[in-house]
Parts: structure tokens; sequence; C-alpha cells
């Protein structure tokens, strides 16, 4: 039982095309990049499936349902739920089922997993990475439109939405700067990561543009604890002077409050203490709560689903990468004189 | 002349019901009146049927290659562990999953219900967060399923989920080997059975000891906040106490940061358990939590092998199966672990 619509889609004629949807897409459009032969073949199968594009791509609202592939390399969930959830609230007037399928990070797994969605024809794929360090593309010619969100494709020609780390680490600064803090440090972790480098980049813009720089050289070794713990035990014995301090992750933080808390800093009054994620679980649950960076992954599937479906109309989706606005949540970590009083 | 053998249609005409239903009665699957199963199974009998022909063998075989995984559970923080022991035990290069989230909401479990049949899978698996039996779906579907976690209220379905009595009862054993008589229960959220089955399951182990908790039981959310708050107000009322039994991790964090706070050395002085092993929260704080872990991924391999004889045609097993749990000794239990 396919999805109740008897309109012929864009990928329909591309798969009977055997060309991927972009590549549909431009042949129809009469884009220039797309062999004569092949743009013969995609137009005279479309005549023959009376297919009819929806020049403005309007029927967001119209479609009732759909369902899209998600393809995760992160099944601990933190990144993946809420872009599975941005994804299923895509439509107002409807639902978008979202299939999952985990692909472990493993390449053989992820083409499995893709044939695997593909068969049960689903709409799009939006791929998921559990980090925002780039990926290679899935695969050439896939009948589908396809979204990377958080770790983006290293293909030009795929679209990915990423969160923007060097915004958020300017922001995250700046919002310290608010607090009146200027002797600022930063403690980072694995820095294999993109994001450790995007975020201390945006950090120390924010810093150049106010005419300071870090106290220390920020510090890069894991997303843990353990790390914020220890590197803050270091930072606070070479400057106790800190005023600030901006962890690469809210792991990291909780560690920076929990050293804080022992060499009797009082934070946020004394010392301000800044995150980065908005994972819940561990912002909200220390005292004093977390201040942090949301990269808003909700919009960002959202977004992707709704990409998906302008390409199934017959809209150039784009590529590249888009990076997407991520926002401060404030809690007790940062503005001083906020804390309520009480036992830690 | 030899008579050509009998044919799946031709029970389920003999039987008056469907082909369908003729094979759900057959393997033993699905629910249906006793007497039309009875019924099914006469006319198997009558006919010289057999079960294990290769008809029905076919039509029992999985064609899709694909499991349905529907979920309530809003973080994934159940679901995904017991997909990951679906996939393990299913294989692979065989079978894959699709998990839908439901929300807890009726009508988006219909609705995926749907999209996940249309797509043909060939069986499903639906998982809860709450451990509370839950109604079983409101539709019963043409392929084999298995509620995990969350068992099916209906006694005829099969499901698998975690023993949180023998969970609450492990807790407890652990401080009573260490030595600790001065035991107290902070428990989650009691909206849910699976906490008041923990304390329970502890309350038991302390009474086989020939023991009470130091204090009464006490129940407010899964959060760090309560266990903070909990612990406090015990000591503020003067409770001795030389081990604290948490709901859940984020609870025992909140303990362990109020027991330091008022000076109490942990494990030295008070020794704290948490429960669900939830890495991320449990292996990484300082000290590190000891936990139970539920065995999410033996839950979901559990219920993908109840699919998988489903499938080969075995009877299905109706009732809840559980799943033990184990105990992860860390650093608030025992000095370097």
């Amino acid at each position: 039982m396919a999805p109740v619509d008897a309109v012929v889609t864009l990928s329909d004629v591309a798969r009977e095309a055997g060309v991927s949807i972009a590549t549909a897409s431009k042949a129809l459009n009469g884009k220039d990049d797309v062999a004569a032969e092949t743009r013969r073949r995609v137009l005279a199968i479309a005549e023959a499936m009376s297919f009819r594009a929806n020049p403005m791509a309007k029927g967001l609202n119209t479609r009732l349902s759909g369902t899209v592939g998600l393809l995760t390399g992160d099944l601990e969930g933190r990144f993946m739920i809420p872009i599975l959830t941005g994804a299923e609230n895509a439509f107002v007037n409807g639902r978008v089922d979202v299939f999952l399928c985990d692909a472990r990070g493993d390449a053989i797994r992820e083409q499995h997993q893709l044939r695997a969605l593909l068969n049960r024809r689903v709409d799009g794929i939006i791929v998921v990475g559990a980090s925002t360090n780039p990926r290679s593309s899935l695969a050439h010619d896939i009948p589908v439109p396809v979204v990377y969100v958080n770790a983006p494709s290293e293909n030009p020609d795929d679209l990915s939405l990423a969160p923007d780390e060097f915004m958020g680490g300017r922001i995250a600064v700046e919002h310290l700067l608010a607090c009146g803090r200027t002797r600022i440090a930063h403690i980072s972790g694995d820095p294999a990561y993109t994001a450790a480098h995007g975020r201390a980049a945006g950090a120390r813009a924010a810093l150049r543009d106010a005419g300071l720089d870090f106290v220390a050289d920020p510090v890069f070794s894991e997303w843990s604890e353990q790390w914020g713990r220890s590197a803050t035990a270091m930072l606070l014995g070479r400057h106790p002077d800190v005023d600030g301090i901006f962890a690469g992750s809210d792991q990291i933080a909780r560690g920076v409050l929990d050293t804080a808390r022992e060499l009797g800093r009082e934070v946020p009054d004394d010392l301000s203490v800044i995150g980065y994620d908005n994972w819940e679980v561990i912002a909200t649950g220390s005292r004093p709560g977390l201040t942090t960076v949301d990269a808003q992954l909700q919009d960002l599937g959202r977004l992707a689903a709704q990409r998906i479906f302008e390409g199934i109309d017959g809209a150039d989706i784009g590529a590249g990468v888009r990076q997407q606005p991520v926002r401060l949540v404030v809690r007790g970590s940062t503005v001083p004189g906020r804390a309520p009083a009480g036992r830690g | 002349m030899v008579a050509k053998p009998s044919t799946l249609g031709d029970v389920a005409r003999l039987a008056q019901v469907s082909i369908g239903t003729a094979s759900k009665a057959l393997n033993g699957r699905g629910s249906m009146r006793p007497a039309t199963r009875q019924r099914v199974q006469e006319a198997a009998a009558a006919l010289r049927f057999s079960v294990a022909g290769p008809v029905l063998q076919a039509a029992l075989r999985p064609r899709s290659g694909t499991v349905g995984l529907l979920t309530d559970d809003p973080g994934g923080r159940f679901a995904l562990p017991i997909l990951t022991g679906v996939e393990d035990a299913l294989g692979p290069d065989h079978l894959s999953v699709l998990l839908c989230d439901t929300r807890g909401d009726l009508a988006r479990e219909q609705h995926h219900l749907r999209a996940l049949l249309a797509r043909g899978v060939d069986g499903l698996i639906v998982v809860g967060h709450r451990g509370d039996p839950r109604p079983p779906l409101a539709t019963p579907p043409p392929v084999p399923v298995v509620y995990a976690l969350s068992p099916s209220r209906d006694p005829r379905d099969v499901s698998v989920a975690g023993d949180d009595h023998a969970a609450g009862a492990l807790a407890a054993r652990h401080v009573l080997a260490l030595g600790r008589r001065r035991v107290v229960i902070v428990g989650g959220d009691p909206r849910y059975a699976a906490a008041l089955r923990r304390a329970d399951g502890a309350v038991a182990a302390l009474a086989s000891a020939g023991l009470e908790a130091a204090a009464p039981p006490v129940f407010g959310a899964w959060s760090e906040e309560w266990g903070r708050a909990a612990v406090h107000r015990l000591l503020d009322r003067g409770t001795g106490l030389d081990a604290v039994l948490c709901g859940s991790d984020q609870i025992a964090r909140g303990a362990v940061d109020a027991l330091l706070a008022r000076g109490r050395r942990i494990p030295l002085d008070v020794a704290v358990v948490g429960h669900d092993n939830w890495e991320e929260l449990a292996a990484h704080a300082s000290p590190a939590v000891t936990s139970v872990d539920l065995n999410l991924a033996g839950i979901g391999e559990r219920a993908a092998e109840l699919l998988t004889e489903a499938w080969a045609g075995a009877g299905q097993r109706a009732g809840t199966e559980l799943v033990p749990a184990r105990l992860v000794v860390r650093a608030t239990t025992v000095t370097g672990s």
C-alpha cells in the first residue's frame, strides 16, 4: 500500500531514469551541467510519466504525510533525537513518519541501511552525525533528496545543515563579557573535533573585538567531566584571577563547577561558567544550573525535512554547507548576583 | 492417484476463517477466541495439513527483512539501547530495524503502525519507557508483536521486561554485603511502577537480612534536584545513615552532592547506589556511581529472539518474560573500583 498520491513525483522520474534527484531536477530545470543524453532521457521519461513539476514548491502544507528515513551515527540519541523530533514536526497539517535506521558509524552498515530505507520507498533521507566533523557522501545517484545534518558531507554538491560553531563560541564569550568578566579562559574537548576549533575560534574573535585575549591558551583534551575538573584545577592554580570560564561542552562545564566549588570559588558571583550543548540532563541537574549554548537541533531537523519535500516537488534545494544559528540559554552559572541562596 | 497436499487455503475455508487467521491460529500467535483457534487446528488435523510444511514456512519467513520498533520513549534513553540489542540479535546482514516515535499518543501510534505495516515490516517490537504495563496495540497487527520494557496488559501477548523488584533487591544486597546496616531509599517518581517496585525489592532484601530501612522510603522525581533535597532532609532530621539506595543515577548524583556538601566521605561514611547505569552520568561522575544495569540490550535481544521464533512457526509464549539486571560496581560503594 504505497502512500496515497497518484501524482508522479520527481523522485519517480529520477528512479526511472536511473539518476539522482538532483540530476533530474537540473535536467528538467534546464541547468547546464547535465550531459545531453541524460537530459534527453530524463525529459522523455518525465513526458511519458506525465510529470508536472511544482515550480512554486508551495505544496508543503498540502502534503499530508510522507516518510523520511533518518540514518544516524549517533545512537546515544543526544543529537539524533531532537533532529528526529524536528523532522517529524515539519508539517503543521499532517505528519511526517520518520523511519530511524542506525548506522553506528560503520560505512558498510550505513550502505546496507541506506538500501533498506530506499527499498521502503522513503521520500527522502536525513543523515545525522554524532559530531560536526565532516563525513564522506553517502552515495551518488540516490533517487531521493538527501540532507546531511550536524555532520556535513564532504561533497559540495550535497546539502548539509550544521550548527554554527563559530557563532556559538562568539555568543558564549560575549555573554561572559556582558556579565562583566574580562579574565576569561577556555577549556575544551578533543582537538580532533571540528567543534572544538570552531567554538574556540569564535570565542577568540569575540575577545579580540573587545580588545582582549584569553588569560591563558585554550586547552583541549576530551569531552568529559574529569577533564573539566583537572583542567580547572590547573588553570585556577596558575591563574587565580580568572573570572570567566567557557567550557567546550556541558560535561566539561560540570567538571569546572565541581573544582570551582572545591576551591571555594562561588559560581556565579565570583566566577562565571558557561558550557555548550544545552544537554538538558547535564545542564539542568547542577546547582547552579548551567548557562550554555543550544545548537537548535530541532530546527535543523525541521529544516532538513522541509528541504526534502521541496526537493521532491522539483525545487532546487541547493548544495553546500549551510551554517544555522545557535542560541544562548541562560541559567544560574553566569550572571553574578542572580544565584538563589541555598546549599550546594 | 496421489491426493494433492492440503493448503493453508483449504484449512482456512474449512474453518471458515481468513488465511491470515488460519496462519496465526496454527502458529499460536495473535489474539483470537480459543474456540476459533481450536476450530482451525481441528480443520488442519482433518485435512492432515502439516504446520511444518513448506507453504506455511514460506508464508512466515520474513519477507522484507525489516522489523518495526514503536516507542514512546521521549529521549530514546531506553529505546535506543533496546534497538541495538534487537539489531545485534537479528544480525546486521539480514534485518534492519525502523524506529518510530509515538510520543505516547495513541493516534500517532496508530499512524506509525500503519506506516510501518505499509512498508512491509515482518514483525513489531513495541517499546515503552515506564516499565508500567500498557494496553495492547489497538489493532492487532498481521505480523508477530513483542512488547519490550512495558509489558502488554493482555496476558496473551508476548512481553519482555526488566525485573524491577529483583533489581532493587540487588542494590540492597550489595550494600548489605559491604556491612551497611542503616540503609535509606530515595526513590524516583512514584507514578512509575518501576519506582515503587525497586523500593519494594530493596525493602524485601533488607527484611531478609532481618533489617528495616533506617527511614521510610521517600519518592519524588527522577532528578538530581530531588536526590539533593531528599538527602538534606534526611540529614536535617538526624537520620543516621550509611547507605543510600537511589531510584536512578540522576538521583544518586544529587545524593552524592548533598552528602559531600555535608562533609560525609563516600563510600567510607556513606555508600551510594544509583539505578539505570546511564554511562554518561554514572561512570563520569566523581566519585563514579555504582549502579544497576537494566540490561536493555538483553531485553532487545530477547524480543528479537521471540520474533524469530514466531517467524519459524513456533508457538509464541504468551506472558511476560523478565530479564535480570546486573550490578556495576564503581567508586560510590567500593573505593578503587
